[in-house]
């Protein structure tokens, strides 16, 4: 694949060079001399300061700022740039013949600063290329009066909000914020999908209005996106630091503005503002906790996926901690018998035989016997799922049929996608019923629906087994985790697809692509405020189909439908 | 074979209640009489006896530290792993006296929770490990039946089973 600096796969797929440490400090040294770049002009008026910044836990830091953009850091001159929002400046420089480099926002009004100490190499991060950082909070010192305090601190203030930017780069970014630890950006313009990713990151509160936040695309490119945010102004200030797709170094600050999209319900406790729930006494430098889920997958080749499914396959034998609080199964399709003919796709005949029986022909096929299990998620209206056994990519077949309006919506889940050959690829396909008492819909069809853009749902599967949604874009599902104190923790995403089945009733799907293989499915009934879903998954241990149910809470939808148009 | 007689706690407080006033009003009638009442009270003592066994035995299966003696053996409780709390669910449970009064069985339904460690690779399960989260709690509806057998230090757990 060749070389590109905002791929056209998604970053998932793409195969970013495991650079060196020499190929970066070689990178970085034109930089480190000269300084950031940007769009608009850098400030310089720094000449003649000394900021002795007195940290918590680094020690005093003191950087001399000398003529034009020059600055000087224990000895060593480097090119600096800086950019003020309001009234706190943002400064960084790369330190000449070495992979590191600062970034310091320092209040000028309460002389509060905090420091990012950047680097490339010797972890924790195990990717070369991926940017680490430390932050420091502290104060600048003066010949007159006393150290305050106070300090910057992480916050949650920023919680759940969501913003769209757009930067004098020209470069438009839907930012969610769902979590503490997490955020989930959509670039509009440099990527092609319009997908959303998440990624490690940190919120600071400056002051009322102004806050720090930085993302770094761990797993992904490992560059860091970080600005200063004025929530009352809705401008930016910004340093992007770190190699693209085709390895060339990105370091430029920028301004943006930026449009306020909402805010996501916070479940925290009432008078918790705590924002470090992962922070313990024993932390490394820059450690923090990284979800890096292709590290973990099990990688299985077709043959020993073909091996998995002929001697373990599990179709949903036993509860699972993915329904614990699901409703119960339902034999209600015990003893029909319909076919359903999917548009450009498929037919399939059915005869249930009792309630986790059936028996399925394809295309007019042979009849084979599955088990099966089936919910009736609103009165009529079914999910079910069941394995194609014979299918050489291990098929299932999860249904939303509607039988009192004709229409049924397919998700075929397949394993042996070229990727990998255990993780689980999706199919959509929408078509018509057929069978006694069940009426024709003619032309009509269920359809993809913009409904479920913008939203997010909480999903409490079982006892201490919970989760948020958040449906970012049209083809996006991410999922955040919440600690025990309910603060929003690790996020990830995958592909998504959204079906509008009834009114406020929806079929949706999710894929774990380069993470667990796993295709999650579920109806979800808006009116009761529950779903029933089903999960396809390949590992070493097993094919499986699963239940899925978990009661939700609506947590807010976000405004994003126009940055969305429809072709 | 063991020839049983069964009864509901509620039947059981029935029969107390019948007994507690022929009791009064019998004893001075016939011996048979005397003998069927003794029968009856000895064997109300045994139910009482097992129940406030079942109940302490109970309080053992939600952590109390007391408890651990009225098994036989520790081979004779197979509850399932990671049992943090049984609960009534409302329902009397059934006592059946059984070898003439040297055993009894107990069964009754309990809403169960259990401990289930997070040790799969769903992205859930791995991501709140990441977190710190190792487990997470499960509740299902169990039967529990306990085995009681009498020796002459009185009422003790033969056996107890969650299934």
């Amino acid at each position: 694949m060749a070389l590109s600096a905002y791929p056209d796969v998604p970053l998932f797929r793409y195969p970013y060079t495991e650079l060196t440490e020499a190929q970066i400090a070689g990178k970085l040294a034109p930089a480190a001399q000269n300084g950031p770049g940007g769009k608009g002009p850098l400030e310089s008026d720094l000449a003649g300061t000394t900021l002795r910044i007195v940290t918590d836990g680094s020690g005093t830091l003191t950087w001399q700022f000398g003529q034009r953009n020059r600055v000087t850091f224990n000895g060593v001159e480097a090119g600096y740039g800086a950019l003020t929002l309001d009234h706190v400046t943002l400064i960084t420089h790369l330190m000449p013949n070495s992979t590191k480099g600062w970034i310091i926002a320092w209040d000028r009004s309460s002389n509060l600063a905090t420091v990012y100490e950047l680097w490339f190499g010797g972890g924790p991060s195990p990717h070369m290329r991926e940017v680490n950082r430390a932050i420091w909070h502290g104060y600048v010192q003066t010949a007159t009066g006393p150290a305050p305090t106070a300090r910057h601190t992480p916050t949650l203030r920023i919680e759940g909000r969501a913003l769209a930017w757009t930067e004098d780069t020209g470069n438009r970014t839907i930012d969610y914020y769902p979590s503490v630890t997490y955020s989930h950006w959509v670039e509009l313009d440099r990527l092609k999908e319009g997908r959303g990713y998440s990624a490690p990151s940190g919120y600071i509160q400056l002051t009322e209005d102004i806050y720090a936040y930085d993302r770094v695309e761990a797993e992904f490119s490992g560059l860091m996106h970080m600005f200063l945010m004025d929530m009352n102004r809705l401008e930016q200030v910004g340093v992007r630091f770190g190699f693209n797709g085709k390895d060339e170094l990105e370091y430029y600050m920028f301004r943006g503005t930026g449009e306020w999209l909402g805010q996501l319900a916070r479940f925290e406790l009432f008078g918790d503002f705590s924002a470090e729930p992962f922070k313990t006494e024993n932390d490394k430098k820059g450690e923090r906790r990284i979800y890096r889920p292709l590290a973990t997958m099990d990688k299985l080749t077709p043959a020993e996926v073909a091996e998995v499914a002929r001697t373990k396959t599990k179709v949903f034998e036993g509860p699972s901690g993915m329904a614990g609080n699901g409703t119960p199964a339902s034999g209600a399709l015990a003893g029909k018998a319909f076919a359903i003919r999917y548009d450009d796709g498929p037919s399939m005949e059915y005869r249930f035989e009792s309630a986790d029986s059936l028996s399925w022909r394809k295309s007019g096929g042979a009849w084979t016997k599955a088990r099966y299990n089936a919910w009736e998620v609103m009165p009529g209206a079914f999910i079910f799922g069941h394995l194609l056994q014979g299918e050489p990519d291990h098929d299932c077949h999860i249904v939303a049929a509607d039988l009192d309006s004709g229409m049924a919506t397919l998700f075929r889940g397949y394993m042996n996608t070229p990727y990998i050959a255990n993780e689980a690829g999706a199919e959509t396909y929408f078509g018509k019923i057929t069978g006694e008492g069940i009426p024709d819909p003619g032309d009509r069809r269920h359809e993809r629906t913009r409904d479920m853009l913008g939203r997010a749902f909480t999903w409490e599967y079982s006892p201490g087994v919970n989760s948020m949604h958040v449906y970012s874009t049209p083809n996006t599902v991410s999922w955040v985790i919440p600690t025990p104190t309910n603060q929003f923790g690790s996020e990830w995403s995958g592909t998504g697809d959204f079906v509008k089945i009834r009114d406020q009733l929806y079929f949706n799907r999710w894929l774990e692509e380069a993470c667990n293989g796993t295709l999650g499915t579920f109806l979800v009934n808006m009116r009761t405020m529950h779903d029933a879903g089903i999960g396809y998954h390949c590992s070493k241990t097993e094919l499986s189909l699963g239940p899925i149910g978990a009661p939700a809470r609506h947590a807010g939808r976000i405004d994003v439908e126009k940055f969305f148009p429809q072709a | 074979m063991h020839k049983g007689s069964e009864t509901s706690r509620r039947s059981l407080l029935k029969a107390s209640a019948i007994l507690a006033a022929p009791v009064i009003a019998a004893v001075p009638s016939v011996a048979g009489a005397a003998d069927g009442s003794r029968a009856r009270l000895a064997r109300l003592e045994d139910e009482h006896a097992i129940e406030a066994l079942q109940r302490k035995f109970l309080r053992y299966l939600n952590g109390s530290d007391e408890g651990s003696d009225l098994l036989a053996s520790s081979e004779a409780m197979d509850v399932g792993k990671g049992l943090r709390a049984v609960s009534q669910l409302g329902q009397e449970p059934e006592l059946g006296l059984e070898d003439e009064g040297q055993s009894a069985i107990m069964r009754c339904s309990y809403r169960v929770e259990r401990e289930i460690e997070l040790t799969g690779n769903s992205t859930i399960e791995q991501m709140s490990r990441l977190q710190g989260q190792g487990s997470y709690r499960e509740r299902e509806e169990r039967l529990l039946t306990t085995r009681f057998v009498k020796s002459e230090q009185g009422w003790r757990i033969a056996a107890a089973t969650l299934a």
